[in-house]
């Protein structure tokens, strides 16, 4: 079971990693590497509505060893941008890092209620 | 013959001290508990302005975030109606029967502190009972555990008005619906995406989803082509590039402001909810120092909250 502080846990840590990744995108030159964090950055704010949705429900979810998972994974990569704030230069890192992070959001959204 | 009067005077004095202590005493409880007509009227009013600028920026947070659910949607692989608010309907709906309920409860009590007829009251404790029909229905058509709290809390007071509407007491009746009360405007509260007294915002919740779309979506805008409320590369563009620069610039800064008084008005109005919270806790302590404090900052908060509803009522 996912509580309601979980999906608040994820939110506050979706909300730091896409300040991370705007930092990234406001201090990148690359061209295509600046799309990339951009594009991240918008699919996981996306992410993060179709959660408030659900929160605004308050609506806790039944979720299997899976989304367990996957909300452990979310923990791991929120916390590995946070302190790549501190070393905005790794760029490859940052995106690498972001799009495990998408990746795995998606999951847990594939099993909200709303 | 002098002394003789002094005697008699001393004597009557000494016979009335203990009814003159008793009268202060008297005063001086009554300025303890005493809750004067203003201050029930306030709160009455305080709450309805409370309830409709809540409902207007519910409103608006959808309408705010219909650009981004429209970009989120396009990336999907299908689309419906539920892709295009943030907040259901029905939850906003449920919110808005929770408020009524709070402004008809607030109403009965200035009924009561106004001194009318007990069948006045009555009747205001009855149509208390009518908004909490409708509200019940509604509450269970949302199913959102939070909202089915705060419709619980606020369907209770209705009886704990009947159950002391005999005594006409409004601390006794404060002091018995102030959880109800507290749960639900703090409810609301957590939902806007605050906490604390005074509220702060949190990283988690509608005001911080709100802005972290506003930053994602308008990053291209911000952090690149208008950084530092200037337009980049100004100095290498044609004459038409530079007119047509201008034009979008003005747009974004316009945009800029709409979002940043709207992050005020939903501050705001978590202050205002809050002062209302402390309001009704005042009074249910009944101290005449903490009451007086509690409204003074009740009164400076209602004018916020017109504002915030004129606008953004039915924009």
């Amino acid at each position: 079971m996912a509580t309601i502080a979980d999906l608040e846990e994820l939110q506050d840590g979706i909300s730091a990693s896409i300040q991370t990744l705007l930092q990234a995108y406001n201090q990148c030159a690359d061209p295509v590497e600046s799309a990339t964090i951009l594009s991240q950055s918008q699919q996981l704010a996306a992410q993060m509505s179709q959660i408030e949705t659900n929160l605004f429900h308050q609506q806790a979810i039944q979720v299997g060893a899976t989304v367990d998972n996957a909300f452990a994974s979310a923990r791991g990569f929120t916390s590995q941008l946070k302190d790549l704030a501190k070393s905005l230069d790794r760029v490859s890192d940052i995106i690498t890092t972001g799009a495990k992070l998408v990746g795995v959001v998606t999951q847990i959204i594939s099993v909200l209620a709303l | 013959m002098v002394g003789a009067i002094t005697r008699v005077r001393r004597l009557a004095l000494r016979r009335s001290l203990p009814k003159i202590g008793w009268l202060m005493a008297v005063v001086w409880c009554a300025g303890c508990t005493v809750v004067e007509t203003n201050q029930a009227a306030c709160l009455q009013e305080a709450m309805a302005g409370d309830h409709k600028a809540a409902i207007s920026i519910l409103k608006r947070a959808n309408e705010e975030m219909l650009p981004y659910r429209i970009d989120q949607g396009v990336a999907g692989t299908s689309f419906s109606k539920d892709n295009l608010s943030l907040l259901s309907p029905a939850d906003v709906a449920a919110w808005d029967k929770i408020l009524g309920g709070l402004d008809a409860y607030c109403a009965a009590l200035a009924d009561l502190a106004s001194g009318r007829s007990s069948a006045e009251f009555t009747a205001a404790s009855e149509s208390f009972g009518l908004n909490i029909q409708s509200l019940v229905k509604t509450v269970k058509g949302s199913g959102a555990p939070s909202i089915v709290e705060a419709g619980t809390a606020v369907t209770e007071l209705g009886g704990i008005l009947i159950k002391y509407k005999a005594s006409r007491e409004i601390q006794a009746i404060a002091k018995a619906a102030d959880p109800n009360v507290q749960a639900a405007i703090g409810g609301l509260i957590g939902a806007l995406g605050f906490a604390g007294h005074p509220p702060e915002r949190v990283s988690h919740g509608l005001l911080a989803t709100y802005e972290i779309s506003f930053a994602t979506f308008n990053a291209e805008k911000s952090l690149k082509r208008f950084k530092g409320d200037a337009i980049a590369g100004f100095d290498g563009m044609a004459p038409t590039e530079r007119r047509a620069a201008i034009r979008e610039f003005i747009v974004w800064l316009n945009a800029e402001q709409d979002h940043e008084d709207f992050v005020v008005s939903m501050t705001a109005l978590a202050a205002a909810l809050d002062k209302a919270a402390a309001a009704h806790a005042a009074l249910a302590q009944g101290s005449k120092v903490a009451i007086g404090t509690a409204f003074a900052e009740l009164r400076a908060e209602i004018q916020n909250t017109v504002q915030i509803y004129q606008k953004y009522k039915g924009r």
